[in-house]
């Protein structure tokens, strides 16, 4: 269901106003409306926001040499002055990380840089002269410079002394000439490619100078590596970092919380959602920090902004994971998440259809819960797959396999071999696709009646029947209609034929309502009646839960068939290599089954709420709920006790 | 043995035919998966670069273009185990033979062009990931859309495997 929100509105002394922020934040119950007019507290703003930067980004900078927690290990609980307290210290570790990233990064540009040279020198190195004597004198002109391989034969015929070094694309070449033919040679080089090379400030020959530079990297690379490992010893610190970092967190948001309140110079004003179930301990905490405050709760007001708060018993709570990962419903309308448990429950469960593969699902999660404490998203996604698991270990013996291997074959000779499963979707797949088909009807009659109450609660009862319920009348009239296919007494088939052709005459008449002119009427009810199509795709669309709960079913076969009929009986007839084979190819099936579980879940599970969005929210939910975001403690790293 | 007659060696003999099929339906679907992963493997690539912590949402869209090639599995392995290819089968005629073989293609080319399309759904939604991380519950769900023509295929090719007669 969707919590009743009331709007919160205070007026306290400025004094009070740390306190009473910091009061409301510990219990993170008051969303913050956004005053008029701000107060000029920004800059105060942006130096906490930097200090978030700064712990941030150096935490990050420590990640690859920080002891990474383990999947399952639970966040500690830390009680918020804490964090917040361990920020000075931990800025001045932030001080540290960063001159050594500096070093570390200014210390990468000189190699890089030497790098860069010692590569423009290679081609040179057969050059046995020093560098510092390429150079013009007063009747001479002495170039040096690349020049593409492709381009060598145009320069056979120029007057003038040309050296060639090495190089494989471009050979280095030093060209001399006498002054007075450079200005003939000059145009011939510039169209044959020839680039300038210049060697400013080097002495000695090119392979001299490449061995001085790389004994310089080899130096500035030891250096790296020595500042490098004191960052690394610095990762020990990363723990405490980034509880400073949640704690700067929780200072900045007070920080930015009061840009949302007004004031004058004696008073402040704040405004603000609350749970209507919160109401009393919000006042509860207000009064222990002071007693000079006014505080009231009124009721949302027609097109007031209400943020959307989800509340649902434990077995549901996490199925509001499937609805937000759609939207939240918007404030006052149906919160589709319990309607839609049960349903989903049931799909995944048939998706998956894997007995074994249920027990593993549901165990594996509720470790996860149990181990890791997940919160949030997370959490809400292992408590699905703990329902999805434990539904799919009944759903398996009812409509599939154990691991993919068939029921009769584990219940072969007991009473129950000819019971379970009770439809095999491999043998019998039209009365599966049946069953599948009627589950989905049930779902959308559902649907179409609880958007029928949505309208009987607005007082809208023509669009209740017309819109809603006469499509459940046709629906059912047309499947009664082949009820004497069945063996059904021919009355039941009249009887659905009078109701399809009733309610299809009320969709034809009134569906077009809305229009004033009868042709465009008809001619919109004629339209609406076309919708049966959309039905038979809906219907049609549940066929996907036949088809995955097969493809689990079939996969497993395989699997079984590929490890034990194919590769376990090559070791056949050797007793010893029956015992290694036995090892090898129960590790293999094992791990095999593992991995298509997993890819397997995440079919089911997208495609369990594919049905739940599109064939059944889209019949009555009105997504497009803002979620209600307090003024709490947001730590990413830690748990606030 | 000329070009015809070989040709009719072929057509009258069932159990190649039904192998055709199998083929197919592993073979081309296959294809269609392994593009549609690898192109969303290189968005994912892109954005888990910028930020390693959302890898665990990207891998999810980089994994749903991967169903088509599993279903094509499925639906090889049955004709062939249907045919008697998997060894100890006896004969089967060339008519059920064809009737395998064609009921390979719906998943063979629904898998190979939606395995792609998804592909390409799923690497905008990694996109999307990569600037909106909160949204990729709807990055999932439009790739899932695709899918449903994958698993729509998947059950036809069945049904019609399921109903040939040997």
């Amino acid at each position: 269901m969707i919590v009743p929100m009331k709007r919160l509105t205070l007026v306290g002394l400025k004094a009070d106003q740390e306190q009473i922020l910091s009061a409301l934040q510990s219990i993170s119950a008051v969303q913050l409306i956004s005053a008029e007019e701000t107060a000029a507290s920004e800059g105060e703003l942006s130096r906490l926001e930097a200090r978030v930067q700064r712990l941030d980004s150096a935490q990050s900078l420590l990640k690859p040499y920080a002891k990474s927690a383990g999947l399952l290990t639970p966040k500690a609980e830390v009680a918020a002055e804490e964090l917040t307290g361990g920020i000075e210290s931990s800025l001045e570790i932030c001080s540290d990380v960063e001159a050594l990233d500096r070093e570390i990064s200014l210390s990468r540009g000189e190699a890089d840089k030497r790098r860069a040279l010692m590569e423009s020198l290679r081609p040179w190195e057969e050059l046995t002269d020093g560098l510092e004597t390429i150079r013009s004198t007063h009747n001479a002109r002495v170039v040096a410079g690349m020049l593409p391989v492709e381009s060598l034969a145009q320069l056979e015929e120029i007057n003038a002394a040309v050296q060639i070094f090495g190089g494989e694309k471009e050979k280095a070449l030093l060209i001399a000439c006498h002054e007075s033919d450079w200005a003939e040679l000059a145009p011939i080089l510039r169209a044959a490619g020839f680039q300038d090379t210049a060697f400013p400030g080097l002495t000695g020959t090119a392979a001299e100078n490449i061995a001085r530079l790389e004994k310089e990297i080899a130096e500035i690379e030891q250096k790296q590596k020595e500042l490098t490992e004191q960052l690394a010893a610095m990762g020990a610190h990363r723990d405490a970092l980034c509880r400073a970092l949640d704690g700067a967190v929780i200072e900045r948001d007070r920080e930015a919380g009061k840009l949302e309140l007004g004031s004058t110079d004696a008073t402040f004003l704040l405004s603000g959602w609350a749970r209507a179930d919160q109401t009393d301990e919000i006042l509860e905490k207000l009064s222990a920090v002071t007693d000079a405050c006014y505080v009231d709760f009124t009721d949302p007001q027609e097109g007031d902004a209400v943020p959307t708060v989800l509340k649902n018993n434990k077995l549901v709570k996490p199925f509001e994971a499937v609805t937000n990962l759609y939207s939240l419903p918007a404030y006052g309308s149906v919160d589709g998440t319990p309607l839609m448990a049960p349903f989903y429950f049931i799909f995944f469960g048939m998706m998956l259809s894997d007995s074994v593969y249920g027990i593993v699902l549901a165990l594996g999660a509720w470790f996860f819960l149990k181990k890791a404490k997940p919160t949030g998203m997370m959490g809400g996604l292992a408590g699905v797959l703990l329902m999805g698991g434990i539904s799919t270990i009944f759903m398996g013996l009812l409509f599939g396999t154990c691991a993919g291997v068939s029921w009769p074959v584990i219940f072969k000779g007991t009473a129950l071999e000819t019971v379970f499963p009770l439809v095999d979707s491999s043998t019998e797949p039209i009365a599966m696709l049946v069953v599948c088909a009627g589950l989905g009807l049930v779902h959308m009659f559902y649907a179409m009646f609880i958007a029928a109450g949505n309208c009987i609660k607005n007082g809208d009862w023509v669009g209740a029947i017309v819109d809603h319920l006469s499509w459940v009348c046709i629906i059912t009239g047309l499947l009664l209609l082949a009820a004497p296919m069945l063996g059904l007494p021919a009355i039941v088939g009249t009887i659905g034929k009078v109701m399809a052709i009733a309610a299809a005459a009320v969709v034809f008449l009134f569906a077009g309502r809305a229009k004033k002119n009868i042709a465009g009427r008809l001619l919109g009810g004629a339209g609406k009646l076309y919708d049966i199509a959309s039905w038979l795709s809906d219907v049609l669309s549940y066929a996907r839960i036949f088809a995955l709960g097969l493809s689990t079913g079939v996969i497993g076969l395989v699997l079984n068939t590929l490890c034990w009929d194919m590769l376990f009986a090559s070791f056949k007839g050797n007793p010893i290599l029956m015992i290694v084979g036995f090892v090898i190819v129960t590790a293999l099936s094992v791990a095999l089954h593992l991995f298509m579980m997993a890819i397997s879940t995440l079919g089911c599970f997208v495609h369990t709420a594919r049905l739940q969005y599109v064939e059944f929210f889209g019949k009555f939910y009105e997504a497009g709920g803002k979620a209600f975001n307090p003024l709490g403690y947001k730590a990413k790293h830690v748990k606030v006790k | 043995m000329r070009f015809y007659d070989f040709l009719v060696s072929i057509g009258s003999n069932g159990q190649i035919l039904a192998g055709i099929g199998a083929v197919l339906a592993t073979l081309v679907a296959g294809i269609g998966s392994a593009l549609g992963v690898g192109r969303a493997g290189q968005a994912g690539a892109a954005v888990v670069a910028e930020d390693p912590d959302k890898f665990g949402s990207v891998l999810v869209l980089q994994l749903l273009p991967g169903t088509q090639g599993i279903y094509g599995l499925l639906i090889g392995f049955v004709i062939a185990s249907k045919a008697g290819l998997l060894g100890g089968g006896s004969a089967i005629t060339a008519a059920a033979g064809l009737q395998l073989l064609f009921a390979s293609l719906p998943i063979a080319f629904g898998g190979l062009l939606s395995a792609i399309a998804q592909g390409k759904v799923a690497a905008s939604g990694i996109a999307m990931v990569g600037k909106r991380p909160e949204e990729s519950g709807k990055a999932i769900i439009f790739a899932v859309m695709v899918e449903t023509y994958a698993v729509l295929a998947l059950l036809f090719s069945f049904l019609m495997v399921n109903g040939v007669a040997v």
